[in-house]
């Protein structure tokens, strides 16, 4: 929510917040403040590469970004060290960070100076005695001149100092700008050149060929590549060596201080793999190099290295490059030494031990340098889960110093190897280690591999093709094995011969349980697979059904190198399930990254409105724009949904900033292919407007096509008849062709408000909202049933998103009574979407708001959301921006999750389990009360601005339409436990009212009515409606012209006190002074209004609340939403106390059903009985309940058919396990119609859940399905499945079989 | 010190200041202009009108009239024979300036020079919001709020002369900023018209 933060940086410049000192929420040693905080007991994927150290741990300082710092305890893993850490904002940015506002989370102002301060005094102070200090990448003028002396007055007493790409960068946070001086002191420090020899020490023991490093023997030679540096660059490298007193110092320069704080590398080069994948490979190489930095600052490092030679018969052959790569690369990092794999018998490898006496043994690993990609190749050796890489062989050897060892080398597959050694003491201690790569190829192997199809569903068949370099040998064959995400083998088959060197494949798609299968392709001979190529291959799946928690805007799969894949992994055991994905930017690779971590995508597809560049919020809004024709842009749209066919530019050659034919065009291929991948929606917009409107300057909707538009509805709207119109506006057009828009200033000047209204509500209605329809039905034309939304404010025409647009990331929460405030925000697509819509509700990091500032807040935030309707929130950020602390649900090193987190995890997790399924695919409950929100109203409003109510009411009320009358109305209606449904002027003209069964509506604000909407409202009273009204309904005209007389005089006679009129078989009553303000008085525990419209209700319309909740006394209470949802005959009903001050105590309270219930209180996993009163201890805390006819006490778990699964529950692996559940009853009932959900896990033969089978079945009666499609790859042994009922928590469990086949 | 003196003078008034002056606020209400009313506005605008008390300017539809230059309202435009010269302003219980125009304007410490044509009922003030911070804490406190032109004004237009100086608040441990905030403040119950604001920086004598 930009904006917010912006009105509230506003807030703090022009005085409205000040008198407080800055500093974070929570402050510094709060346990809810990760800064200064690295456990380090996180492990992940690594080579302990001199690990034990031999003569002892190093004591190193590390100093580097607070976003970054994981990368000590990546360093860690590798090196035996004890790391102390000081953390800076940024890389150019030392206590000043990033921050959003005064409640910002990361540390700020006096206190984020002090505390770096203390701790940099502290941990420089010469009492401390370090090997080595490391600095990483933080710009020298950053850091400042008290902390650098005390650098080198250690340096100068001996300690070592390892400088990552030293740099002089300007300080200022993410600021990449070099220094417009020379510093003689810093070139002395760190522009030496570093010998031959201390360069040989260091590097010749790594597999530099391997590495995306481009080494440079002269610094000043180094130019970037013509193409943009972008993340997959290769990073320089360059040492410098110097002396300062006792201390040896090293610069090691990869030449990537402008981009390193993108690819969150502070120790490590800046490098990502061209796919996005996180290449663990070179990451823990670019470890072990930065490890014998710091060894050989220390003067650790063995003087003496090991050497690792491979003797083999030359070979012509080498790998081949990849297409287009010379791009982003200075060289192909590829092995320099080639083995053809046939000479493999023939090939040896040697090792030479060093003269040292420390010496004795060694530890050689051969692996297959598989890292960027998953490899799914089954092997012999145990696969280490914390080696980058798949290991082929390991020896332990006992060795003497200078002594050597031979290995003659496997018959290997065509790839890249990587050959590990260490040289051990006797206590197993490193004394040194390297590492060789080599390459193997073959004359023959797998130069492509296609499928017919760009993706497949459950059920189809993938066809594809896979061709060879060479027709094969007799004795050799094309195999095709499929793995699915969780490293499964689904399926292993052969191949038809289909031409020379061509060969076909099928492959059913059965039950697939990931959303992406990797196809791979071997050619086998006798001595085993000869080269191997794979295919991922999107299986779709557009299920959409289980509660969200999506990540948003931090690091994700395939972004942000080594963050990326850990910050979804890490968050996804607390429930995260889903990620925010780019198709804006036409990232197709993140849907794929997505899908191997088992995050389902969600689509941000498009940004689109009239601000297309930061240069459109400079513009002059006083003047009209005519280059803005959003309405020729639908038409576009409009020619792609109706034809199917691409743009033709020269029929249409308008062009709005990069919006034209040939973009549109593009972006049809682009929808093309993101369809591969479900997406619960697309969104279309962000925080985009119409030109000026959040100014309150409205400037656009002069262009040619909006121009005909508007005249053409204009003439709809008048009926033809011109007259009417120039009455209405007060203008004197002559001819239809002199009918256009107009400006608010001339408006005013002129008295033409009215013709304003028409064209402001006509741009919002007819051109913004029906932009994003166009655009929905042109993205439908490749992307079937595709759901559209927004992420963004509430300021479109809701009447118009039927079956579009009806989904969105909604602005609610963060902040107190969101649940009232931000009611309409919900009810408004949910109304006019028929809650069909995918929803979902923002939650952040960036700043301590309301929903983090207390346990209880934030154990209300997950239900809330469920509550009101929606599907799920989002959990933006993490570690994404340079700021010192907050912004994290973790340590900075992601070992520990923070407590208010796991507040709100562990509230997710239970959703998840069942309840969130059975929610959502329940229909919520409406009372027979409709609410008419007409959205010309908005502009009629607007030209009203000191009236006692508006129609919107928040800041934003410009431009949103919550916050005003309407809202205080649907708060009145929710405080009577009555949820009502909006509805649109089209609706009541049309009959819906009469249709719908509705018995009331409320007019909270429709000053604009047209005789229309009058006469229609009029005849839903004479047939015994019931209307109730504020805010003098039908004073105005649908076009905001002043009725002499209201057209509702006659139903509302007296407006300046409550009056009851009987019309017909109704009644409409006007009452003032209940509707307006009911929000705020909610607030402080007001509730006056509600008895009275109670009363109303229930005399005039029989409406009463089916859930009635009462105080000790028997009186109704007004201070809980209460929101009920039905599944079959279940009821789910959710309670939720507003924070008022009255709430700060419990009050005894009692939930009165109409007929007696089995009760649960799902949060506690309490039975409470069969009862038809409830007692709730009514506090801050949500309630969520279960209420079933008949209760469920058994789950009976039995093979569907027995005979399948042969003796008892045995089957074989590759087969597919058939359950039916059963639900038990007490007194034997049958269940009928009655709504549930269960929560189904499987267990493995070592006891360890095997989360690809978990899963929730919502069902109605006695019996559900439970399919378990077992691998090809599943072990042999016994399987436990446990069948939890969501509702009732019985459990149900039965045991399987895997037989050998 | 605080020091404001007048002198009587209903012909033009001169623009330029003596040498080492430099002008620092020249408003002469001649250029007005529509624009948005804003949402605190609107809220304040209908307490206001709840209170009974008159909105301190004119609005048609969504729209204020408001002096070129200025962020928030400057009164009501006068034209004609109801105004000095050109157009003037008619203010009544409000605030003129501070945010935008006459804000981080006054340094303490330092003399102006001003001279302002006035007529209604009621004083005219020009104030000072001075607060400071803890350089320490960060904490921000209000000091005072001085009035540094208070004219009581009579029904006919007279032109006022005088100088000023911000008077000299402290708090320990606290810096005031290198310049603060003004306005032009007309209380409820006053009107006060208001043309040809002029205020100089005095440049401090060597």
């Amino acid at each position: 929510m930009r904006l917010y933060q912006r009105f509230l940086l506003m807030c703090v410049l022009t005085g409205l917040l000040v008198g407080s000192p800055l500093g974070a929420t929570p402050p510094f040693g709060h346990p809810d403040q990760p800064y200064d905080r690295l456990p380090g007991t996180l492990e992940t994927s690594h080579v302990p590469w001199a690990r034990p150290l031999s003569g002892g741990k190093l004591d190193v300082l590390f100093i580097c970004p607070y976003n970054n710092s994981r990368e000590v305890v990546e360093l860690a893993q590798r090196l035996d060290v004890n790391a102390t850490v000081i953390m800076s904002a940024g890389h150019t940015g030392w206590s000043e960070g990033f921050v959003e506002g005064t409640n910002a989370t990361p540390l700020q102002g006096v206190e984020a100076k002090s505390v770096l301060e203390k701790l940099s005094r502290q941990r420089l102070a010469l009492e401390n005695h370090y090997d080595a200090i490391v600095i990483g990448k933080l710009s020298w003028q950053v850091i400042p001149a008290e902390v650098r002396d005390a650098i080198l007055a250690h340096v100068e007493r001996g300690a070592g100092l390892v400088y990552l790409s030293p740099n002089r960068l300007k300080p200022g946070w993410n600021r990449r700008e070099a220094p417009d001086d020379k510093d003689a002191a810093f070139s002395r420090l760190f522009e030496v050149a570093a010998d031959r020899r201390t360069q040989e020490r260091i590097l010749a023991a790594l597999p530099i060929d391997i590495m995306p490093l481009h080494s440079l023997k002269d610094v000043q030679a180094y130019r970037p590549l013509p193409a943009p540096r972008h993340q997959w660059q290769q990073a320089g490298l360059w040492l410098s060596a110097n002396v300062h007193g006792k201390g040896r110092i090293l610069g090691i320069d990869y030449l990537d201080e402008m981009i390193a704080t993108r690819m969150a590398a502070s120790l490590t080069p800046a490098y990502q793999h061209p796919r996005g994948d996180h290449d663990e490979v070179i990451y823990d190489l670019a470890h072990a190099l930065l490890a014998r930095g710091i060894l050989w600052a220390a003067d650790r490092l063995a003087i003496n290295p090991l050497e690792i030679s491979i003797e083999a018969p030359a070979t012509e052959l080498k790998e081949m490059a990849v297409a287009g790569s010379e791009r982003f690369q200075w060289h192909q990092a590829t092995p320099e030494m080639v083995i053809e794999r046939v000479d493999l018998p023939e090939s040896q490898v040697i090792v030479k031990m060093p003269c040292d006496p420390r010496i004795d043994r060694m530890v050689l690993v051969l692996r297959e340098r598989t890292g960027h990609l998953r490899d799914h190749v089954a092997t012999e050796y145990p696969q280490p889960e914390m080696t980058p890489s798949r290991v082929t062989v390991r020896q332990d050897r006992k060795i003497a110093p200078q002594g050597s060892a031979r290995m003659t080398l496997p018959m290997l597959s065509r790839g890249t190897y990587l050959l590990n050694v260490q040289a051990l003491d006797k206590k197993g201690a490193v004394v040194d280690f390297a590492c060789r790569s080599f390459r193997v190829e073959s004359v023959n192997h797998v130069t492509r591999m296609e499928t017919d199809s760009g993706h497949y569903q459950a059920g189809g068949k993938i066809q594809g093709t896979i061709e060879v370099a060479e027709a094969l040998q007799a004795d050799h064959a094309v195999e095709v094995a499929v793995y699915d995400m969780w490293g499964r083998r689904v399926y292993t088959g052969s191949t038809k011969v289909s031409g020379e060197r061509a060969y076909k494949f099928t492959v059913p798609v059965n039950n697939p349980l990931s959303e992406l299968w990797d196809v791979q392709a071997s050619i086998v001979g006798p001595h085993g697979v000869v080269d191997h190529g794979t295919l991922p291959v999107p299986i779709l799946n557009n299920t959409f059904d289980e509660y969200m928690f999506m990540l948003i805007f931090c690091p994700t799969p395939g972004q942000s190198n080594w963050k990326g894949a850990l910050h979804a992994r890490q968050l996804r055991s607390y429930g995260i399930n889903a990620t925010y994905t780019y198709l804006i930017y036409s990232d197709h690779g993140q849907y794929f990254h997505n899908a191997r971590e088992h995050l389902r995508s969600v689509t941000y597809a498009e940004h689109s409105g009239e601000y297309l560049s930061p240069a459109d919020n400079q513009r002059d809004f006083t003047v009209e724009n005519h280059s803005r024709d959003l309405a020729e842009i639908s038409r576009m749209l409009r020619h792609v949904a109706e034809t199917g066919e691409k743009l033709d530019s020269k029929e249409f050659p308008y062009r709005m900033g990069y919006f034209s034919a040939d973009w549109l065009n593009n972006r049809i291929d682009q929808y093309r292919l993101a369809g591969r991948f479900g997406s619960p929606f697309y969104t279309l917009t962000g925080e985009n407007y119409l030109l000026g409107e959040f100014q309150g300057r409205e400037s656009s909707g002069f262009g040619k096509t909006t121009t005909l538009r508007f005249q053409h509805w204009c003439r709809e709207q008048y009926q033809e008849d011109l007259a009417a119109l120039n009455r209405e506006w007060g203008s004197e057009l002559k001819r239809w062709e002199d009918v256009r828009g107009i400006m608010l200033e001339a408006a005013v000047e002129e008295d033409q408000l009215p013709r304003w209204v028409d064209f402001r509500y006509f741009m919002r209605s007819r051109v913004w909202s029906q932009f994003f329809i166009d655009w929905t039905d042109m993205m439908r034309r490749v992307i079937p049933n595709a759901r559209t939304g927004r992420v963004g404010h509430d300021h479109h025409d809701f009447t118009r998103y039927r079956n579009h647009m009806a989904s969105s990331k909604l602005y609610i929460g963060q902040e107190k009574f969101a649940e009232w405030r931000h009611a309409l925000t919900v009810e408004l697509p949910t109304s006019f979407g028929n809650d069909k819509g995918f929803l979902l509700a923002p939650q952040s990091m960036i700043r301590w708001t309301h929903d983090l500032e207390s346990a209880t807040n934030r154990r209300r935030w997950p239900w809330m959301v469920l509550m009101m309707g929606l599907d799920g929130f989002d959990w933006e950020r993490g570690l994404g921006s340079p700021t010192l602390g907050g912004e994290h649900a973790f340590t900075p090193d992601y070992s520990e999750s923070l407590p208010y987190f796991r507040d709100i995890s562990d509230e997710v997790l239970t959703i998840q389990r069942g309840i969130g399924k059975l929610t959502m695919a329940a229909k919520p409950e409406r009372s027979r009360v409709a609410i008419l929100w007409a959205p010309y109203n908005h502009y009629i409003s607007r030209c009203l601005p000191f009236e006692e109510n508006g129609f919107s009411g928040t800041w934003m009320s410009n431009v949103s339409v919550i916050g005003g009358a309407v809202s205080d109305s649907l708060s009145l209606l929710q405080s009577l436990q009555l949820r009502p449904t909006m509805v649109a002027p089209e609706d009541v003209i049309h009959g819906d009212l009469e249709r719908r069964g509705f018995k009331v509506l409320v007019l909270p604000y429709n000053k604009g009515m047209s005789t229309a909407e009058a006469a229609a409202i009029r005849r839903f009273v004479a047939a015994g409606g019931l209307v109730i009204a504020d805010n003098d309904p039908a004073t105005y005209s649908q076009h905001g012209r002043k009725l002499k007389e209201p057209a509702l005089a006659d139903l509302f006679p007296v407006t300046d006190r409550m009056h009851t009129q009987a019309h017909g078989k109704g009644q409409a009553i006007y009452l003032p002074n209940m509707i307006n303000g009911y929000t705020s008085r909610l607030e402080k525990d007001d509730y006056t209004g509600a008895e009275v419209v109670q009363a109303l209700l229930a005399r005039y319309a029989d409406e009463r609340p089916a859930y009635q909740l009462l105080g000790p006394g028997g009186q109704p209470r007004y201070d809980t939403l209460t929101r009920s949802f039905r599944h079959g005959k279940t009821t789910l009903l959710g309670l939720l106390r507003a924070q008022t001050p009255a709430a700060e105590k419990p009050v005894a309270a009692v939930l009165k059903l109409n007929e007696k219930q089995h009760a649960w209180d799902l949060r506690q996993a309490k039975y409470l009985g069969y009862i038809d009163a409830i007692p709730v201890s009514l506090d801050q805390e949500a309630k969520f309940l279960a209420l079933l006819p008949e209760k469920p006490v058994s789950i009976d778990l039995a093979a569907r058919d027995p005979k399948a699964g042969g003796t008892g529950l045995a089957i074989t692996a590759g087969s597919r396990l058939e359950l039916t559940g059963r639900v038990g009853f007490s007194g034997e009932t049958h269940g009928t119609d009655i709504g549930q959900a269960v929560h189904c896990r499987v267990f493995g033969p070592g006891g360890k859940e095997l989360e690809w089978f978990r899963q929730n079945i919502v069902f109605q009666g006695a019996t559900f399905p439970l399919v378990l499609p077992l691998s090809q790859s599943a072990k042999v042994g016994s399987y436990r499945v446990v069948v939890e009922h969501a509702l009732s928590g019985t459990v149900g469990e039965t045991v399987f079989q895997i037989r050998k086949p | 010190m605080l020091t404001t003196s007048f002198i009587s003078c209903v012909i033009g008034l001169a623009v330029v200041g003596a040498e080492g002056e430099t002008l620092v606020v020249h408003d002469d209400y001649e250029q007005w202009e529509w624009r948005p009313i804003e949402f605190n506005q609107r809220r304040d605008g209908r307490k206001r009108m709840k209170e009974g008390r008159p909105l301190s300017f004119e609005y048609r539809g969504p729209l204020f009239r408001v002096a070129k230059g200025f962020v928030l309202p400057t009164g009501r435009m006068l034209e004609g024979t109801e105004a000095f010269k050109g157009r003037s302003t008619r203010l009544e219980d409000i605030e003129v300036g501070l945010h935008g125009r006459y804000s981080s304007l006054i340094r303490p410490g330092i003399k102006y020079r001003y001279e302002v044509a006035l007529k209604g009922k009621g004083a005219f003030h020009f104030r000072a919001w001075v607060g400071a911070k803890n350089p320490n804490t960060g904490e921000f406190r209000w000091l005072g709020f001085p009035n540094l032109i208070k004219i009581e004004v009579t029904d006919e237009w007279q032109v006022y002369r005088g100088t000023f100086q911000t008077p000299g608040l402290k708090a320990p441990g606290f810096q005031l900023p290198e310049k603060v905030s003004a306005a032009i403040v007309v209380e409820p119950g006053a009107r006060i018209d208001v043309d040809e604001f002029r205020v100089w920086e005095i440049k401090p004598a060597k």
